[in-house]
C-alpha cells in the first residue's frame, strides 16, 4: 500500500472537469472535494450538496435588528424621558421608521456574513488548507481521498481518459502547511 | 459546448487574443505583483500633497473654530454639507453596480464592480470627515449617538433628520465594507497562493483561509445574493435620507417632496461618472483595456445618460411645483437660481447636468475615450453645484429679506474640499496597488462565454446566421482593444 | 509527637560561629545604604542591582502614600463679613439719576451691572435711550485713568493739590482769569461749588461749552420773549408736528422723554380712541424721526430757511420782503399743505427747527406764535436746562486764551480739542495759559494737551443732583466704591477752594436739607432716606406765562436769505454737507463704548463707522458706487469718506454723522471713522450744522459693515400697515385678523401650558427703530460684540434686531421687489418701517424638531428653550429658523485675543449678569425671552406669597423701550395687557402660514396720511 493520501485531477477547463466527475461518479468513485478558481455552476446538485439555508439565518437577524433599535428609541424617547419637541407627540412613529430600517439591513448583513463566516471556518489568520496551489489560479482539482478500495491507477486512468491534463498523487492532505 | 454559448450578437466582455485563466490572473494582478510605474507615482505625490493640505486644513478650522470658514448666521451650511452629499452620491455608484446589477445579471458589472464598490468605502470616508469637520464642537461628534451617558437621560432626537443620517451613512459604510471585504477573500487567496515569504504571511491572513471548495463556493454565491438584496434598498435608503435633511426643513428649496427619488437619480448620475473618470485612467495605466472594454465604456456613458435625463425632469418638475404651488417665497427661490446674484451657479448646474449629458445621444460621443472622460468631470462639477446650488442659494435669500446675505467662501473652504479629493485618491491609488482592481474570479467566470475569443471560435465554427456575424463584427469597429484584421477572412 | 529536631541553615548557625550572631542580631545581612544614596555623595558613587530594587520599592511605597492624602479643596467665602444689605445672587437696585433721567442702577455683589430707567422718571417714565443703557460699561472701562497725572506723569492727589492750589493763588495775586470749561451742569450742588469756587477766586468763570450747542434756540427766545432758556417741548400736546430738519425722536435735546411724549397720541392705546397726531417732516437727510414721520419732505439745508419764511408768509397772509419759492415744487406744495393743517391744528400744533441759527429760531418761535402753541405745546415757564451751551461764550474764551488773558482753564467733561469746529484754533490758544486742569476721566484730546488731569468720577461713583427740567430735581447716588483712583471734580474744586465743608457728599446733604427737600415736602434724614428710595423731587409747575412775539422779522428774513445764499453750491464737486448727530455715539464722547459701536444705525444699519450719505440719483449721476471713499474737503480740512447710498437723501446734498474719528478715545473708539466736527462754521454767534464742500473721487473703496444688506420687503406680508383713514374705517385692515382670516389646524394635541403661557406683543406703530432694545439686551444676557469685520461678515451677536425696510412710493403706488426699483427713476419718496426681529418662540417651533441632541426643546411654560452645554453646533436649527434670529458663536469671543474690544480684559469681565451663562465656541444661542427676570420674578412672587402680577416680569427689552412698543407677559391670563393687545385687530404673526404658531404677536403700523401728498 503506498503511502498516498490523496490523488488531485488537476483539469483547465471547467467543463472538462464536469465530465470528469460525472466519469468518477459512474465508475462509483467517491470525491473527497472539488476547488476551483471560481464558482461553477450545477457543480453543488452534481455533488449532491444541500442548498445553503444562510437566507434564513439573513432573514432571523433583520428582525432582530428592527426590534432592537425600534425599542431602543420606544424607551429614550417616550418611556425614559418624553418631551416637547416642536410641539410633536413623543411617539411619532414615521420619524422612526428610518432608523428602524438601517438596522435592519445592518444586523442583516453582519448577521449572515458572519454566520458564513462561522459555518466555513474562515476567520483572520486562518492556516488555508490548500490542496494544490494552482487551483485557486487556473487548476480546477477534483480531489480523491486515496483510502478507498479502489485502485489507484484505476482513478488514475479514469481521471486521464476524463481529460486531467495533470495527475497528482500527494502525500500529504494540505500542501500549505510549510 | 453550445450550452455555455452567449448569443453570438452580444458584444464580448472580455477582448485580446489567446486569454486564459492565467492570463487573467496574471494580467490584474500585475499592478499588485511588481513595482508601481512612474504614472502611479506622479499620481500618489499628488494625492499625497492634497491629502497633507486636508489634514492641515481642517487641523486649523478645529483650532481657531468653524468660523474659519465663510459661513455666517444666513448661510450655516455651505461647502461643508455641499461636499457631503457630494461624496455620499458619488459612493453610490458603487454599491449600485455590485448589488442592482448582480441582480439584474447585468455580466458586464463583473470587471468593474470592485474598484466602484473600493470607490464607494472611500467616497463614504471623504463624507464622513464633512460630518465630524462641520461641527462646532467636533470633539463631541459622538454626542449624535444613542449612548447611555453620564449627562442623567440625555437621548438624542430620533425626529432629526441628522440622526437619521447618522444610522444611515454609519450602516451603509459598514456594510459596503462587508460586501466588498467578502468579495475580495478568493482573490485575496488567489494572490496569497502565488506569493511567497512575508506577502504570502500576510495575504494568508487577509484571506481568512480562502480554499475555493465547492460548499464555499456555494455559500459565498448565497451571501452574495442576499447582500445585494439588501444592499439595494440600503442604498436607495441613504440618499433619501441625505435629501430628507433638506427636504423635511422649512426653508423655500429644500421643501421638496420630489427630494427623495431626485437625490437618488442624483447620486447614481454622479457616482457613475466619478467610476468613469476613473477607470477610464485605470485601464490605461494598468493596462486592462482587455477586461474594461468599450461595450463597459458606453453602458456606463449610457446609464449616465439615463440619470442624466432622469435628473433633468426632476428639475423641471421642481420648476413647475415652484410655479403651480402659488407659495411666492418658494417661486422667489427658484427664479432666484437664475435672477439672483449666484446665477451663475445656478447656470453651472443646469448646463452640466442636463444640457452636457445630452451629448451622449451620440455614439460616437458616447465610444470616444477622451470625450467620455471630458463630459464625466463635467457632471462631477455639475453635481457639485447642484449641491450648492440647493444648500447655499436657498438658504442666502429666504423669507425675511433683511437677513439676506452673501456667502464668501475662505482659503480654508477651499482647501478642506480640495483636500478630500487628495484623500480620497490617495486611498484609490494604495487600493490598486494592494489589492486585485478587478474581481478575477467573476472576470473568469466570463472567459468561456463572453470573451471575444470564444466568440471567434464560433464564427470560425461557422453555424452562425450570416446577419447576426455581420452584426457582430460591426459592433467590433468601435472597441480600441480589438484586432479586426484576421475578421475579414472570416 | 512532636518533633523537637533541630534545623540549621548552615555551619555557622551550627557552631555557632560570632560573625553570624552578629549578623543575626540585624534585620538585613548587610546594611541599607540608605542615607548615602539619598545623600548628594550616594548619588554619586554607583549603586548595587539590589540598593536600586529597594531605592525602587521604598520610591514606590512613599508615592503611593503620598498619593492616598485627599487633594486640598479651596473653599472661597464670598463675604468674610456680609455687608446686610448684599445677598449674594439677589440683585440691588439703587436710584440715581442719568443725563437727568431718573434711573435705577441694578448691583450684584456689589457691583453695577445695569442701568434702567426708573418707571416714575417724569421724562421718559423708564424709558431709556441706548446711550445710557450702554453707560454701565464705561464704568468699567481701563482706559479712563486709574491716578490723576501732573505734566504727563503719574502722580498723587496731593502733588497734585499743591501743584494747583500754588498756580491758583499766582493767579489770585496777579488777577488773571480762570475759565472752567464744562458741558453744561444743572446739577444744582455742582454749581453751588463753582459758585463757592468763584466766591474764593474772583477771575474765575463757568463757560457751559456744548459739543453740539442748542445756543440758536435760547438767544432766539432772548430776542423773541426776552428769555434765554431753552423751552421745554411738549410733543405729547401737539397733534399736528412740522419738524424742520429735528431729530427729536433720536438725537435733538432730550429724545427719549420726546419719544414717551411723541407716542402718546400714537399708541395702541390712543388709536383704539380713534385718535393720532400728524407728524410732518422737512429734512435734508433721512434721520430717525424723519423715518418715522407721517409725511417726509426733502428740502436741502439751504432751503430751510426759506420753506420756513414761505411757511410763515403762508400762515401769516403777509409776504415778508426777498422771501422766494423753494427750488423744489413739491416741496413747495408740501409747505402750502403744511400751513393749512397748521392753521386748523392752531393751540394743538408745533412747529420745531433742529437749526442751530438764531434767525432761523426766531422765525421758528414767530411761527409758534401764530399758533398759538405758547403755553400749550411748548412751555417757557418750566423750561429745559439740559443744555446752556453758548458758542459766543467758548468763541471768546478762545480768543482770550489767544490774547493771554488767561492764566488757568479747567475742562469739566467738555473735549473741544476734539469736537470745536476749528480745534487748530483753540489747541494753538490752549498753549499760552499756563495752568490747564483737566477732570476728564481719560487722556482725551484735551487732556493730553493739559499739565495737570484730575480724572472725575464716573457717575455711578458719585453723590450729586440734576435739574433737568425746571421744577424736576433728581438725585445721584453712588452704586460701587470708586473703580479707579478718581476723585470727584467737586471735590477737587472744593479742596482748591479751600472749602469748610471737607467732602462733597455732606455738601450735597446740606444743599438738599436747605434748598431742595423742601420743594418736595420732604424735610430731614427721613425725607433724604425718602429721596434716596424715590430718586427725585417735582415742584408743581409754573402756570403758563403769556407770551406775545415782539421781534422785527425783516432783518432775520433777511439774514436767513444771506445765509441761503451762501449755503447754495455751485458746480460740479460742490454740495451742500450737513452734519448730524449719529443716534449710536451722538456727540462721540463715549466712542470708546464697544456696545454703541457695534449698534447698527437704525437708518443705515452700518455699525462701527461713519460715513458720507448721498442720493442714489446723485451717484448714479456721478458715477459712484457704494462703498467707494470720496474726499470731502472744506478750507483746509478734509477726511476720506466711504459712501452710502441712502434713499431719501435730497439730492445735492451730503450727511456726515459727527462723534467719530476719535484720537484719543481709547483702543475701541480709536481712528473708527473721520471727524466731521471740522465741518461745522461759526456764523452770527452760533455753530452752523451745514455748509458747502467740494468732494472727489478716489478710487478707493472701504466695507461698510451694515447688519442689513437688502431693503426691500419684495411684496412680501411680513411688515404690515396701513394709513390712519383706513384703521378708522377697519381696525382690522391689513392685519388679516378680518372676516377671510385663515385658520390654520394644528396636526397634534396641543401641549399642556398649566401656569405661564408667555408670549410677546410688538406695536409697530410704537417702535421708531431706536435701538435702545439692542443694547439693553447685550447688557442683559452678556453679548459678545465681534467687531467689525465679523460684522461685516454677517456675524453680529444681537439678539433683538430691528430690521428695516422702505418702500418706494410711485403715483401713490409702494414699490417694494428689487426689480422694480431698480427700474424706478428717482427714490426720493420712500417711506420706512421698523419691524424687531427676536426669537419668537414658535409653539411648533422648526429648530427643535431638527436637533440631533436635543439641545433646543419646549418649555412648559411656552418659550424655546436653548441647552448651550449640549449643543454640538450643526446649525440646523439656525438653517430651519425662518426668522433666522438664531446666532453662532463663530469663535471662542470670550478669549479670543482677535476680538480684543471688550470683555477679554479682567474690568469689563465685571459687567457680565451672573444670572446669563457666556457662551462657549462653537454653540448655537438667541433670545431666551430673558427667562432669568420670568425666573426672578416668580422667586420674588413665592417669596412674597402671592400669585405673579401682570408686569412684575419685564424683558430687558421691554423695560427700556421708550415708547413701550414691547409688551410682554402671559396668555393664559386672559386680562393681562399682553392678552388684550394679541386679542386686537391689528395684531399679525409673521409667516403665520408656515405653521410654526409664533409666540410673538406684532400690531400693523398706521401711517397718518392724508391723500392730498399721495
Amino acid at each position: 500500500m503506498s503511502s498516498t493520501k490523496f490523488i488531485l485531477g488537476l483539469f483547465d477547463d471547467p467543463d472538462v472537469m464536469m465530465h470528469g466527475i460525472d466519469k468518477l461518479q459512474k465508475n462509483s468513485i467517491p470525491i473527497y472535494d472539488v476547488y476551483t478558481p471560481m464558482p461553477i455552476h450545477g457543480i453543488d446538485e452534481k455533488l449532491g450538496l444541500k442548498p445553503s439555508r444562510l437566507g434564513y439565518a439573513a432573514f432571523m437577524f433583520g428582525c432582530l435588528g428592527g426590534t432592537t433599535i425600534f425599542c431602543i428609541i420606544y424607551y429614550m424617547l417616550v418611556h425614559d424621558w418624553p418631551m416637547n419637541i416642536g410641539g410633536k407627540p413623543a411617539f411619532t412613529i414615521p420619524n422612526f421608521i428610518p432608523a428602524t430600517f438601517e438596522w435592519t439591513v445592518l444586523f442583516t448583513a453582519f448577521g449572515m456574513t458572519i454566520t458564513f463566516f462561522y459555518a466555513t471556518h474562515l476567520f483572520p489568520g486562518r492556516t488555508p488548507r490548500v490542496m494544490d496551489l494552482r487551483a485557486t489560479d487556473d487548476r480546477f482539482v477534483i480531489a480523491i481521498d486515496a483510502k478507498g478500495n479502489i485502485p489507484h491507477e484505476d482513478i488514475t486512468n479514469v481521471l486521464k481518459e476524463a481529460g486531467a491534463i495533470e495527475i497528482k498523487h500527494n502525500d500529504r492532505k494540505y500542501v500549505s502547511y510549510e | 459546448m453550445a450550452s455555455h454559448n452567449e448569443s453570438i450578437i452580444r458584444e464580448p466582455l472580455i477582448t485580446g487574443e489567446n486569454i486564459t485563466y492565467a492570463k487573467v490572473t496574471e494580467d490584474i494582478l500585475r499592478p499588485v505583483e511588481n513595482m508601481p510605474n512612474r504614472a502611479w507615482w506622479i499620481g500618489f505625490t499628488l494625492a499625497s500633497l492634497g491629502m497633507m493640505l486636508w489634514v492641515f486644513a481642517v487641523s486649523w478650522t478645529f483650532w481657531f473654530g468653524i468660523g474659519e470658514w465663510g459661513l455666517n448666521k444666513t448661510v450655516g451650511w455651505a461647502w461643508d454639507i455641499t461636499g457631503f452629499v457630494w461624496w455620499v452620491g458619488i459612493g453610490h455608484a458603487g454599491t449600485l453596480i455590485s448589488a442592482i446589477l448582480l441582480l439584474f445579471r447585468q455580466n458586464w458589472r463583473n470587471s468593474i464592480n470592485r474598484s466602484a464598490e473600493a470607490m464607494t468605502i472611500f467616497a463614504v470616508i471623504c463624507a464622513a470627515t464633512y460630518v465630524v469637520s462641520h461641527m462646532g464642537r467636533p470633539w463631541l461628534a459622538y454626542w449624535p449617538l444613542p449612548l447611555p451617558n453620564q449627562f442623567g437621560s440625555l437621548w438624542v432626537n430620533f425626529n432629526s433628520p441628522l440622526v437619521w443620517d447618522v444610522f444611515a451613512i454609519s450602516t451603509y459604510f459598514s456594510v459596503s465594507l462587508v460586501f466588498w471585504y467578502t468579495g475580495l477573500l478568493p482573490d485575496l487567496a488567489t494572490i496569497r497562493d502565488r506569493a511567497t515569504g512575508i506577502r504570502r504571511r500576510i495575504y494568508s491572513v487577509c484571506s481568512f483561509g480562502w480554499t475555493g471548495s465547492v460548499k464555499t463556493w456555494q455559500r459565498f454565491e448565497t451571501v452574495s445574493l442576499i447582500l445585494a438584496g439588501v444592499s439595494t434598498p440600503l442604498v436607495l435608503s441613504v440618499h433619501t435620507i441625505v435629501s430628507m435633511d433638506f427636504a423635511t426643513s422649512l426653508e423655500p428649496g429644500w421643501h421638496t417632496t420630489i427630494f427623495p427619488p431626485y437625490f437618488v437619480a442624483g447620486a447614481i448620475f454622479s457616482g457613475f461618472a466619478m467610476v468613469q473618470t476613473l477607470l477610464l485612467v485605470t485601464r490605461k495605466v494598468l493596462g486592462l483595456e482587455n477586461y474594461i472594454t468599450m461595450f463597459h465604456i458606453e453602458s456606463m456613458n449610457k446609464i449616465i445618460l439615463l440619470t442624466g435625463s432622469i435628473v433633468g425632469v426632476a428639475y423641471l418638475t421642481e420648476f413647475f411645483i415652484a410655479y403651480y404651488s402659488g407659495g411666492e417665497y418658494e417661486q422667489y427661490t427658484f427664479l432666484n437660481r437664475f435672477t439672483g446674484p449666484f446665477w451663475w451657479a445656478g447656470c453651472l448646474m443646469y448646463g452640466n447636468n442636463v444640457l452636457m449629458t445630452q451629448l451622449m445621444w451620440f455614439k460616437s460621443v458616447r465610444t470616444n475615450i477622451f470625450i467620455s472622460w471630458v463630459l464625466s468631470i463635467v457632471v462631477n462639477i455639475g453635481m457639485w453645484y447642484e449641491r450648492f446650488v440647493i444648500i447655499v442659494i436657498s438658504l442666502h435669500r429666504d423669507f425675511l429679506p433683511s437677513s439676506w446675505a452673501m456667502f464668501h467662501p475662505t482659503w480654508v473652504d477651499f482647501s478642506v474640499f480640495v483636500g478630500s479629493i487628495g484623500l480620497f485618491f490617495t486611498l484609490f491609488l494604495l487600493f490598486i496597488r494592494v489589492f486585485p482592481s478587478i474581481a478575477i474570479a467573476e472576470v473568469k467566470l466570463l472567459l468561456k462565454s463572453s470573451s471575444e475569443q470564444a466568440k471567434k471560435e464560433l464564427l470560425k465554427e461557422g453555424h452562425q446566421e450570416p446577419e447576426q456575424a455581420e452584426f457582430y463584427k460591426q459592433s467590433l469597429n468601435k472597441f480600441d482593444s480589438v484586432t479586426l484584421s484576421e475578421y475579414e477572412k472570416l | 509527637m512532636d518533633s523537637n529536631k533541630k534545623y540549621w541553615k548552615g555551619l555557622e548557625e551550627l557552631n555557632n560561629e560570632p560573625e553570624f550572631v552578629e549578623k543575626n542580631k540585624h534585620e538585613f545581612a548587610e546594611p541599607i545604604p540608605i542615607e548615602d544614596v539619598l545623600s548628594s555623595s550616594g548619588l554619586a558613587n554607583k549603586t548595587p542591582r539590589r540598593d536600586f530594587l529597594k531605592a525602587l520599592g521604598f520610591g514606590v511605597g512613599a508615592v503611593t502614600l503620598a498619593a492616598c492624602q485627599k487633594v486640598p479643596v479651596h473653599k472661597s467665602i464670598p463675604y468674610l463679613i456680609k455687608p446686610e444689605e448684599v445677598t449674594p445672587g439677589v440683585a440691588n437696585f439703587y436710584v440715581s439719576s442719568y443725563d437727568g433721567h431718573a434711573i435705577l442702577v441694578k448691583t450684584r455683589e456689589g457691583r453695577p451691572i445695569k442701568v434702567e430707567g426708573n418707571p416714575n422718571d417724569l421724562m421718559s417714565k423708564g424709558g431709556l435711550s441706548a446711550q445710557a443703557q450702554a453707560s454701565v460699561l464705561d464704568l468699567y472701562d481701563y482706559n479712563r485713568l486709574n491716578n490723576p497725572m501732573l505734566n504727563g506723569d503719574d502722580a498723587s492727589w496731593d502733588a497734585v493739590d499743591a501743584f494747583v492750589k500754588k498756580a491758583l493763588g499766582v493767579i489770585k495775586g496777579n488777577g488773571k482769569k480762570i475759565a472752567i470749561v464744562s458741558s453744561t451742569i444743572n446739577s444744582p450742588s455742582s454749581l453751588a461749588v463753582i459758585a463757592d469756587f468763584v466766591a474764593q477766586y474772583p477771575s474765575a468763570k463757568l463757560i457751559n461749552y456744548d459739543a453740539v450747542s442748542y445756543t440758536g434756540i435760547i438767544q432766539a427766545n432772548q430776542n423773541s420773549f426776552g428769555k434765554a432758556v431753552l423751552p421745554h417741548y411738549r410733543f405729547d400736546k401737539a397733534d399736528l408736528i412740522v419738524s424742520f430738519g429735528a431729530d427729536f425722536l433720536g438725537t435733538w435735546i432730550s429724545p427719549s422723554e420726546f419719544m414717551t411724549q411723541w407716542v402718546q397720541n400714537r399708541n395702541s392705546k390712543s388709536l383704539q380712541s380713534k385718535k393720532m397726531s400728524r407728524h410732518i417732516q422737512f429734512e435734508c437727510g433721512m434721520s430717525n424721526t424723519g423715518s418715522n414721520a407721517d409725511t417726509r419732505i426733502l428740502i436741502k439745508p439751504s432751503e430751510e430757511g426759506v420753506a420756513l419764511v414761505n411757511l410763515y408768509n403762508e400762515l401769516s397772509g403777509t409776504t415778508l420782503p426777498g422771501s422766494k419759492p423753494l427750488s423744489s415744487p413739491n416741496a413747495e406744495k408740501a409747505v402750502k399743505l403744511a400751513a393749512k393743517e397748521l392753521q386748523a391744528a392752531k393751540g394743538k400744533a408745533l412747529v420745531v427747527c433742529g437749526s442751530n441759527d438764531v434767525a432761523t429760531q426766531t422765525l421758528v418761535n414767530a411761527i409758534n406764535a401764530q399758533l398759538g402753541s405758547y403755553g400749550n405745546t411748548i412751555d417757557l415757564d418750566n423750561y429745559s436746562n439740559q443744555y446752556k451751551g453758548n458758542d459766543a461764550e467758548f468763541a471768546d474764551l478762545v480768543a482770550a486764551m489767544d490774547r493771554g488773558d488767561y492764566d488757568a482753564v479747567m475742562f469739566l467733561n467738555a473735549n473741544p480739542a476734539y469736537d470745536y469746529y476749528n480745534a487748530k484754533a483753540f489747541t494753538d490758544a490752549l498753549k499760552k495759559v499756563p495752568l490747564r486742569v483737566s477732570f476728564n476721566d481719560r487722556k482725551d484730546e484735551t487732556s493730553v494737551l493739559c499739565n495737570v488731569i484730575a480724572p472725575n468720577h464716573y457717575y455711578l461713583e458719585s453723590w450729586g443732583d440734576a435739574n433737568p427740567i425746571e421744577g424736576y430735581y433728581t438725585v445721584i447716588q453712588p452704586a460701587i466704591n470708586p473703580v479707579y483712583d478718581t476723585r470727584q471734580f467737586e471735590q477737587s474744586l472744593m479742596v482748591w477752594s479751600d472749602s469748610t465743608t471737607k467732602d462733597y457728599y455732606t455738601y450735597v446733604r446740606n444743599n438738599w436739607d436747605k434748598n431742595l427737600l423742601a420743594k418736595g415736602g420732604l424735610s430731614g434724614q427721613k425725607g433724604w432716606e425718602t429721596l434716596l428710595q424715590t430718586g427725585f423731587v417735582k415742584v408743581a409747575d409754573k402756570p403758563a406765562g403769556n407770551y406775545t412775539f415782539s421781534y422785527a422779522l425783516n432783518g432775520v428774513v433777511q439774514t436767513i436769505m444771506n445765509q441761503a445764499a451762501q449755503l447754495e453750491a455751485s458746480g460740479d464737486n460742490k454740495m451742500e454737507l450737513q452734519v448730524y448727530q449719529s443716534i449710536a455715539l451722538r456727540d462721540g464722547k463715549r466712542a470708546n463704548n464697544p456696545w454703541l459701536q457695534e449698534l447698527p444705525d437704525p437708518v443705515s444699519k452700518v455699525t462701527w463707522d461713519n460715513f458720507a450719505a448721498m442720493a442714489p440719483n446723485d451717484m448714479k449721476k456721478y458715477g459712484i458706487m457704494q462703498e467707494d471713499i470720496i474726499t470731502i474737503s472744506i478750507n483746509g480740512y478734509s477726511v476720506d469718506l466711504p459712501v452710502l447710498v441712502q434713499p431719501g437723501q435730497t439730492q445735492g446734498t451730503i450727511s456726515v454723522a459727527v462723534g467719530y474719528g476719535r484720537t484719543e478715545a481709547g483702543p475701541v473708539g480709536k481712528g473708527v471713522g473721520q471727524n466731521a466736527f471740522p465741518f461745522r462754521s461759526y456764523k452770527n454767534g452760533t455753530i452752523q450744522n451745514a455748509t458747502v464742500v467740494s468732494w472727489t473721487k478716489t478710487g478707493d473703496q472701504h466695507v461698510l459693515a451694515q447688519t442689513q444688506t437688502h431693503h426691500s420687503i419684495e411684496g412680501r406680508a411680513i411688515v404690515r400697515e396701513a394709513t390712519f383713514k383706513e384703521y378708522v374705517k377697519d381696525p382690522s385692515v391689513n392685519s388679516g385678523t378680518g372676516l377671510n382670516h385663515k385658520k390654520y389646524e394644528s396636526l397634534w394635541d396641543e401641549y399642556e401650558r398649566p401656569m405661564y403661557d408667555w408670549v410677546m406683543a410688538i406695536d409697530l406703530n410704537a417702535c421708531t427703530g431706536c435701538g435702545a432694545c439692542v443694547v439693553a439686551c447685550s447688557a442683559e444676557n452678556n453679548i459678545p460684540v465681534v467687531g467689525r469685520d465679523e460684522v461685516h461678515r454677517r456675524r453680529e451677536m444681537h439678539w433683538i434686531r430691528i430690521d428695516r425696510y422702505y418702500s418706494f412710493n410711485d403715483g401713490g403706488r409702494a414699490v417694494t421687489e428689487e426689480q422694480e426699483i431698480s427700474a424706478m427713476k428717482d427714490l426720493d419718496d420712500v417711506s420706512v418701517i421698523y419691524q424687531p426681529m427676536l426669537c419668537q418662540h414658535c409653539d411648533h417651533a422648526p429648530c427643535e424638531t431638527v436637533c440631533p441632541v436635543l439641545a433646543t426643546t419646549h418649555s412648559s411654560e411656552g418659550y424655546n428653550m436653548m441647552a448651550y452645554n449640549r449643543c454640538v453646533g450643526t446649525r440646523y436649527c439656525a438653517n430651519n429658523c425662518p426668522y433666522k434670529v438664531r446666532r453662532f458663536n463663530w469663535f471662542n469671543y470670550w478669549n479670543d485675543s482677535r476680538f480684543d474690544n471688550y470683555l477679554i480684559n479682567e474690568h469689563t469681565h465685571l459687567v457680565l449678569n451672573p444670572d446669563v451663562v457666556t457662551r462657549f465656541r462653537g454653540v448655537m444661542e438667541k433670545c431666551t425671552l430673558c427667562l432669568q427676570r420670568i425666573q426672578a420674578g416668580k422667586l420674588k412672587a413665592k417669596i412674597e406669597k402671592r400669585p405673579l402680577k401682570d408686569g412684575d416680569i419685564k424683558t430687558a427689552c421691554q423695560q427700556t423701550c421708550p415708547t413701550n412698543a414691547i409688551v410682554f407677559g402671559n396668555r393664559n391670563d386672559p386680562e393681562s395687557e399682553v392678552s388684550k393687545l394679541l386679542r386686537s385687530e391689528r395684531t399679525f404673526y409673521v409667516l403665520e402660514e408656515l405653521g410654526v404658531e409664533p409666540g410673538i404677536g406684532y400690531q400693523v403700523k398706521i401711517r397718518n396720511t392724508t391723500e392730498l401728498e399721495a
